[in-house]
């Protein structure tokens, strides 16, 4: 007997409920800030073949690799095998993590009456799971083996009994058990948040009628992706990059997609990329598969309720061995330098069919950081966060300034007020960056500029800040944006001792600044048909000065007012110039 | 009352039971530095965990099990341990002693519900994860960063092996087969181990086996307190230097005061320097095995180790200092602080036990780790200790090519097994005759090794010990030579460096890796060592024409190798030594 829509409607609905209490209850138990403070997470429920069918906000890529993660652990253990509070803990970057070795996803089996009816799924990046470095990912690593602890699909829980040799390892192998353990309790409630929701559909509505509602949400999913991919123009699209270096070498890596849409399939090539880096800028194949699911969702749909039968219909190719598809032992603990390119180039490839939905260039590295050291007493500390920047403009509006990027999604970056309580550091500064780049008809939005000051007798800065040789990308006639950088300031110095786009375990002594710079986003059209209201408007803000808004946008001003003739003049001069010059 | 000839015969039983699990764990592994060096130790302990047999490979692992035993005991509990269990530990600070590459490996022995001993073993794993392929490194700055660490935790549950720790493992090391492989070897030699005593059980009974027990760790405790008495009472102290951790030059003062009693055996080594940043660091349980292997060389070295024999020992040292490192120090080359502290002993015991004791040796393990790729792209890892000179004992030459003492009862890779296992050539291998440990007893020669690259890259690492600080000479006899090793790229002649410690030194195809370790130090006066002995150096190339005129005040005809002159001094001593006697 089939459930009638509306029970169907409902039970999804009730789906997203759990997974978005699944979320809550992860961030408000979470020990570590990273978690806590940045959401840097996601959690969803999972069919019991391995689909996602409900998701929370977070990380887009985090919820991506649920599926892969649940489906590691059915291959592994098969779906006989599991039982009711079975916990799973895995973090293999091609297995179901898919990105680094600090995001360690569990997995719970659920069931309803000795039937396997769905999976609770989430995935965190814990503070500390050990290796080389403070903080676990670091720029210089050149094996996995450097870079934590590796957990295969592991069971931590057995029917509810925790494998406590395996805890004891947990607790043993990172700097910060506390944390490290502490982000597993919360993320085991967080497990069972979803198994309660889920569990109180069996219980209202029966077992058949959940998995009648997953197979409808999926297939729903499955029919708007085609349906969305149909009303694309059928043809070919390329897009190429560099990316700045793998953070042991010096050379530029070279990417490309070419995305092609034939009815109703979407197909992304990734064929003639770089091969795989010494560095640890690596992604897995299951890393880029979920990048290609954001952008796909991105283009077709993103407020569709997000479900795995919304990505049947994307192909990806890529040959084993590249940047986007590294091999085992490579390194990958700063993945998100080559994911969000190979999410970027896709985006860069569809921008031609798809600008209402998609701005041009921006930050797009995570920006990522680790400041640590140890207290006075000894006990070490490590302060993990990724960093907000300039958004590229849309074809009818500015870009925003200081957000996250694009593959943090729903996250957030780290309070002053808990840096400075929580870390031995002071910001000295937390302001928009507004150097030169991103002018256009809409102009980029303006990245950030924050210094940590070090108050203890030292610390070590590692950082990995992609983009700090290529900027972002303007469009119609818009300038490129800037570049994300990372500068070192001595104490008592008045100009940076160092100013790179990657290091590792950097030795800062007491009072030396870390400045960390993330770039302006790429501008959109001509800066001389930018609005001159605009202009004066930016200029008020102080975002730019009055002999830019004449060299670059042509606007004149006059007594805090625009002067209308003068720009007008300025700016058929400023056009003639520039026709003339090309 | 069990009558003497059995306990007797359990006795040689529990010693034959270790002998075996320590041939089976040869055999099994497939790690050379297991299989060819033996840098392994196996032991039965009682429920208590004290020592009863062992067989060894490496002494510095004597003092460690009972520590290791203690560890799990504490844990698990005696009651919830069941006939097939095997934990693991190799946490430097509790349980495993030395660094996260030995793993010990523990089976308690249960014969009709009843805890009657352990069975355990710590061998050298190749791999273990970490920052550097071979898991210790000399750069290292926390534990975290050198290898997976294994805090107790039982790894087969009633004879079943736990799955997901195993597969934890097997995803944390580079080389998973050969880390695998020594796992499987330990679990059989426990295996053999648990089988042996069980039979005893059974053909004697438990009570008889605690009997023997017993008796044994009684007559191991009363050999070593007769030897205690026949030694001087008093306290004797030395001081030395490490040469530095790997970071910085500077050199580690370490120090250590001995005080014989009627009763005890102490050695306290405060005022040693305070644990270092670099992987030099040793814990507590090595710093017994430590003071344990000097006691037992000077009081009854020829009697098999048991924990009675250590009941005298008693070891001083606060916490946090280089010998008792403390979490999360790093002690992946704690080999150079455990043989320091045995060479700190032993120098203060040279007064005492000199008929025992010979002068200094080259003493590092010289520990070397040449990785890098086959052709076809596979990783190889080759994990050994050095040979080196020993020094001149109280009436004979110093032992040349040696391993060291820490090494005990080890080897080194034959260069067949180099060659046929690695990518590399062994071009020279030969006794090192650098001028030094001269004396009426000469210091042993240090090798030189040169490994030549044959894949496309590599790496070295080495932690050679005692490279500023030579080994000591006893009673006027010269000090020893320094060890070392050397990088000379493809083509060149001279090294690009030289060194005691090297950390992934980055290697290329055709480069040479020239391994040089000391010669030992000289006992007695040079200039009384007879011409026949010197002139027989001469002839095996031992010493040169130089060195005999320098040295040893003997100026030799260098075709006929008659005395052509003697020097002042060399004159002046015998007269000496006539005009004395």
């Amino acid at each position: 007997m089939s459930a009638d829509p509306f029970t169907l409607e409902i039970i999804g609905d009730m789906l997203r409920a759990s997974a978005a209490e699944m979320f809550i209850t992860y961030g408000r138990s979470a020990q570590s800030p990273i978690i806590y403070e940045v959401l840097d997470m996601g959690c969803g429920l999972i069919s019991a073949e391995g689909e996602l069918i409900a998701e929370a906000e977070g990380v887009p890529g985090f919820v991506g690799c649920l599926g892969f993660a649940v489906r590691e652990v059915l291959d592994k253990f098969g779906a006989s095998a599991l039982q009711p509070g079975d916990i799973y803990a895995c973090n293999d970057p091609w297995g179901g993590g898919g990105t680094h070795l600090s995001d360690v996803v569990l997995v719970m089996p659920l069931f309803h009456e000795a039937r396997l009816v769905a999976f609770a799924a989430n995935k965190a990046h814990w503070t500390e799971v050990g290796g080389m470095a403070p903080g676990s990912w670091t720029t210089d690593s050149t094996e996995i083996y450097q870079e934590g602890l590796q957990l295969p699909a592991l069971r931590l829980y057995h029917a509810g009994e925790a494998q406590q040799d395996l805890l004891d390892i947990l607790e043993a192998n990172v700097r910060l058990p506390e944390m490290t353990l502490g982000d597993m309790y919360a993320g085991i409630a967080s497990l069972h948040a979803g198994a309660r929701g889920v569990a109180t559909i069996c219980e209202k509505y029966g077992a058949a009628a959940l998995l009648e509602a997953v197979d409808l949400l999926l297939a729903r999913g499955e029919r708007v992706a085609r349906e969305r991919l149909a009303a694309l123009p059928d043809g070919t699209w390329f897009a190429e990059a560099w990316l700045d270096d793998d953070g042991i070498g010096d050379e530029p890596q070279y990417v490309c997609v070419a995305v092609t849409i034939e009815g109703e399939r979407f197909i992304a090539d990734y064929s003639g990329c770089a091969p795989q880096a010494t560095g640890p800028i690596n992604t897995t194949h299951v890393g880029l598969m979920v990048v290609v699911r954001e952008m796909f969702k991105c283009v077709l749909d993103p407020d569709f309720p997000n479900n795995d039968g919304f990505f049947r219909p994307i192909e990806i190719i890529c040959p084993p061995g590249t940047l986007f598809t590294a091999q085992r032992p490579a390194p990958t603990s700063t993945y998100w330098e080559t994911g969000s390119y190979a999410a970027e180039l896709i985006w860069r490839a569809m921008y031609p069919i798809a600008r209402e939905r998609l701005p041009v260039g921006h930050h797009l590295s995570i920006c990522g950081t680790i400041v640590s050291g140890t207290d006075e007493d000894g006990t070490p500390w490590v302060l993990v966060e990724p960093q907000a920047g300039g958004w590229g403009a849309t074809h009818q509006r500015d870009g925003q300034s200081g957000l996250v990027p694009s593959g943090d999604g729903e996250t957030y970056i780290m309070p002053v007020e808990v840096c400075e309580t929580r870390y031995p550091l002071l910001v000295d500064q937390f302001a928009f960056n507004t150097e030169p780049g991103g002018a256009g008809r809409w102009r980029g939005g303006y990245g950030l500029i924050r210094d940590y000051r070090v108050t203890s007798s030292h610390a070590d800065l590692t950082a990995s800040f992609g983009r700090f040789r290529f900027p972002p990308w303007g469009a119609a006639g818009g300038a490129d944006g800037s570049c994300n950088a990372i500068e070192i300031i001595p104490a008592g110095a008045d100009r940076p001792a160092l100013r790179t786009g990657r290091c590792a375990r950097r030795r800062l002594q007491r009072n030396d600044v870390a400045r960390l710079i993330t770039a302006v986003g790429g501008g959109h059209g001509d800066p001389l048909q930018r609005e001159p209201a605009r202009v004066a408007a930016d200029l008020r803000e102080d975002y730019l000065t009055p002999a830019r808004a004449r060299s670059t946008y042509g606007v004149v001003m006059n007594g805090g007012e625009v002067d209308e003739a003068a720009t007008l003049t300025l700016r058929a001069g400023l056009a003639q110039e520039r026709d003339s010059g090309a | 009352m069990h009558d003497p000839f059995t306990l007797t015969i359990i006795q040689e039983q529990l010693q034959a039971a270790a002998d075996e699990s320590f041939v089976r764990l040869g055999r099994a592994s497939k790690s050379p530095i297991i299989y060819e060096v033996l840098d392994y130790a196996c032991a039965l302990l009682t429920p208590q965990a004290e020592l009863i047999a062992e067989a060894q490979g490496v002494p510095g692992f004597t003092g460690v099990l009972p520590v290791a035993v203690e560890s799990i005991l504490e844990k698990f509990g005696a009651d919830n341990m069941q006939p097939g269990d095997v934990f693991a530990t190799n946490d430097p600070y509790s349980g495993g002693g030395t660094h996260l590459s030995d793993v010990c490996l523990i089976g308690p022995i249960i014969y009709d519900g009843e805890l009657v001993a352990f069975a355990a073993n710590k061998g050298h794993w190749t791999e273990l994860g970490g920052m550097a392929p071979g898991s210790w490194t000399t750069d290292a700055t926390e534990i975290y960063q050198e290898g997976l660490q294994l805090p107790a935790v039982r790894v087969y549950d009633a004879g079943e092996p736990v799955r997901d720790i195993i597969d934890l493992i097997a995803a944390n090391v580079r080389l998973p087969d050969m880390t695998l492989s020594d796992l499987y070897a330990g679990v059989a030699a426990i295996r053999v181990a648990e089988m042996r005593v069980r039979a005893i059980c059974e053909r004697h009974g438990a009570a008889a086996l605690r009997a023997g027990i017993d008796a044994l760790l009684r007559q191991g405790e009363l050999v070593s307190r007769n030897a205690l008495r026949t030694l001087p009472k008093g306290s004797w102290e030395a001081q030395d230097f490490m040469d530095d951790d790997g970071f910085t030059d500077e050199p580690i003062p370490v120090r250590v005061r001995i005080t014989v009693t009627d009763e005890n055996f102490i050695a306290d080594f405060t005022g040693s320097s305070l644990q270092r940043p670099g992987p030099v660091n040793g814990t507590w349980a090595r710093l017994q095995s430590s003071a344990r292997v000097m006691f037992k060389s000077i009081t009854a070295p020829d009697y098999p180790n048991n924990g009675g024999c250590f009941r005298p020992v008693k070891v001083i040292c606060p916490p946090g200092t280089i010998f008792t490192a403390q979490r999360p120090a790093p002690v992946s080359t704690y080999w150079e602080a455990g043989a320091t502290a045995i060479d700190l002993l032993w120098q203060a015991l040279l007064p005492i036990a000199g008929e025992r004791l010979s002068a200094g040796h080259f003493l590092s393990i010289c520990g070397t780790n040449l990785s890098g790729i086959f052709d076809n792209g596979d990783l190889f890892v080759l994990s050994e200790p050095q040979a080196g000179g020993w020094g001149a004992a109280p009436a004979r030459d110093g032992q040349n090519g040696l391993v060291a003492q820490g090494n005990g009862e080890t080897r080194n890779i034959p260069v067949e097994v180099c060659e046929a296992r690695y990518p590399l050539l062994v071009e020279q291998y030969a006794l090192d005759i650098t001028p030094s440990g001269a004396g009426r007893w000469r210091g042993g020669r240090g090798m030189v090794r040169d490994y030549r690259l044959t894949g496309p890259s590599g790496h070295v690492t080495t932690t050679y010990g005692r490279h500023r600080f030579p080994p000591w000479g006893a009673d006027g006899g010269n000090c020893g030579s320094s060890n070392s090793a050397a990088v000379i790229r493809a083509g060149a002649d001279q090294p690009e460096v030289q060194r005691g410690k090297l950390a992934r030194y980055p290697l290329c195809k055709g480069d040479l890796v020239r391994i040089i370790t000391g010669s030992g130090g000289g006992r007695g006066n040079p200039l009384e060592r007879p011409v026949e002995a010197v002139r027989a150096d001469l002839k095996a190339g031992l010493v040169t024409l130089q060195q005999a005129a320098e040295q040893y005040g003997l100026r030799f005809d260098p075709d006929t190798l008659d005395v052509l002159e003697v020097t002042p001094e060399r004159r002046n001593m015998s007269m000496q030594r006539v005009s004395e006697s």
